[in-house]
């Protein structure tokens, strides 16, 4: 794979899947259950 | 017990937010998003998906939960209560879930199909041939129904069956513990499928052509219009769904988190399938010695004829691999299919006076019945204009009109304020113009979408079959929708929504 293609594909997963986890963390500290 | 004590509620957040998730997981994410993705820049395209994601995804979203959940009723109700006269927009939009979930039962029977398929191999080599002879023994056009082809009506009612029976269990017995289920099952299978595709010779190429960023497309408006498509098409929005959803939270729910979750674990999969996607079609373009961009394909081309042509290729467990990505499609399909339905139950039983279980059976035999047209020998080519019509035009059309009304006319700000207070972070000003953004973006794609339209007609079908099965149900949702509207609603209908007027803005009552 090309430089530009790794570090494409690693800073959109961590985006997505780190907001998502970030969002999920909130959400297990909350009392919104 | 009254109606409203009756209309069900999710039973835990984790229920509802995956749920949610698992109604915007679609067949789109594994078969539209990478092939959009690849074709409008690669890695680039990730920039505009990401601001759309972001500026209109999320937002609707929040949007939607919000008066889902203030007013509790599916969208004729939520339009009706603020104001008589939109009702009928709720209904447009009720209607357009109809049509989708008559053809999206076919397209999970196919699936059913294929699975068995699978391990026999059964298409052979000539998958296009397999697919358009042996299996929907196609005719020559869409004024060309022919009869009724056994081998999709069979697993078509077995699509009903499933669908019926989970709806019948209620939402906390019924949708909330089927989408436990299937949504981890999704997330292993797809990760079955990604595991495999990058260990296979020339996935890199593959992955190169997904993720290779061509950042020349971003001054390109088309690429930026292409990116607030697939977020709009992806999210369940503007439909009915997250409405119906949203009205089964209990009083004291976070909105905002549930929509940030819902944007983000819907998008983080598309990612993941454009990973599956694409390193098995670079390893079926080395195999053929071609480029990638020559075996890319999206839709029912690429699930139906150039996946079983790729699993001919693996060089081990072919059966098992076809068997594990159909499941994928099965799993993705039943979720959104669900929902789909769910919100037209959900709609008639809260206006008229029937039950939910009556408004189901009614549902199930009408919708049914009216499936078995794509289960005809010419029922691709109609499935395909109805698809085009509902998606390209109802969907857009009726999110236009939601987002005038909520988002110019509606004191929106009453909205921002209420999820705020209700969420376990909050939003700033920038929401209120997003949403009033995101109403232009849809005009523009609106205009763009007629004028190709005048300049080439969808798909090369004649006008009549576009007129016939397109117009035509445009024509029925509209009439529909009015028809639904002035029909009398029962009396906690008339109490709880007609009679209690909302005044322009949503106000805070917590509990």
């Amino acid at each position: 794979m090309s430089t530009s293609a790794i570090v494409v594909a690693v800073c959109s997963m961590i985006l997505l899947w780190g907001g998502f986890a970030l969002c999920l963390r909130i959400a297990m500290k909350s009392d919104n259950k | 017990m009254s109606k409203e004590e009756n209309r069900g509620q999710w039973g835990s957040r984790s229920g509802f937010i995956l749920a949610t998730i698992g109604s915007a997981i679609g067949l789109g994410n594994i078969w539209r998003f990478p092939y959009v993705a690849a074709s409008n820049g690669g890695g680039a395209f990730l920039i505009p998906y990401l601001v759309a994601l972001f500026t209109a995804g999320i937002p609707i979203l929040i949007l939607e939960f919000a008066m889902g959940h203030k007013i509790r009723s599916s969208v004729p109700g939520v339009f009706a209560k603020l104001n008589r006269k939109y009702e009928a927009l709720g209904w447009f939009q009720t209607l357009i879930s109809f049509f989708i979930a008559t053809y999206y039962v076919i397209i999970i029977g196919w699936s059913f199909s294929y699975l068995f398929f699978a391990f026999k191999g059964s298409w052979g080599l000539d998958t296009k041939g397999f697919l358009f002879g042996e299996y929907l023994q196609l005719t020559d056009s869409p004024m060309n129904l022919g009869g009724l082809n056994l081998k999709v009506t069979i697993p078509l009612i077995i699509v009903w069956g499933i669908n019926y029976s989970v709806l019948r269990m209620g939402v906390k017995n019924g949708l909330e513990k089927a989408n436990k289920i299937f949504m981890p099952l999704l997330v292993v299978a797809l990760l079955v499928i990604v595991v495999r595709g990058v260990t296979l010779p020339g996935a890199m190429d593959g992955l190169n052509y997904f993720f290779t960023p061509d950042f020349s497309k971003l001054t390109d408006p088309k690429v930026w219009l292409a990116a607030y498509g697939q977020i709009f098409y992806s999210l369940s929005i503007c439909f009915s769904i997250i409405i119906a959803y949203a009205s089964y939270l209990p009083r004291k729910s976070d909105i905002i988190n549930n929509a940030f979750m819902t944007g983000l674990g819907n998008c983080s999969f598309s990612l993941i399938s454009g990973i599956g996607v694409f390193s098995i079609l670079g390893f079926m373009a080395q195999a053929q010695g071609v480029s990638v961009a020559d075996v890319s394909a999206a839709g029912v081309g690429l699930a139906f004829i150039v996946f079983p042509e790729a699993i001919n290729q693996l060089p081990g467990m072919n059966g098992l691999i076809g068997a594990v990505f159909f499941c994928t499609l099965i799993f993705a399909g039943l979720s959104s299919s669900m929902s789909i339905m769910e919100a037209v139950i959900a709609a008639i039983s809260d206006k008229f006076k029937v039950t939910r279980r009556q408004a189901l059976n009614r549902f199930t035999l009408i919708s049914g019945v009216a499936s078995l047209i794509f289960a005809t020998n010419g029922g691709l080519y109609v499935l395909d204009i109805v698809d085009y019509a509902t998606n390209q035009y109802g969907i857009v059309i009726a999110g236009i009109l939601e987002l005038v009304i909520l988002g110019w006319i509606f004191n929106l700000e009453s909205v921002r304020v209420y999820a705020n207070e209700l969420s376990d972070f909050t939003v700033g000003k920038w929401w209120v113009w997003a949403i009033k953004g995101t109403s232009l973006i849809l005009v523009i794609m609106l205009v763009l979408k007629v004028k190709g339209e005048i300049l080439a007609p969808y798909g090369g079908y004649s006008l009549l079959a576009l007129g016939v099965y397109g117009l035509g149900v445009m024509i029925i949702m509209t009439v529909g929708a009015f028809v639904l509207t002035k029909k009398k609603g029962s009396q906690q209908f008339n109490d709880k929504i007609y009679n209690e007027h909302l005044d322009n803005k949503l106000e805070l009552e917590v509990e």
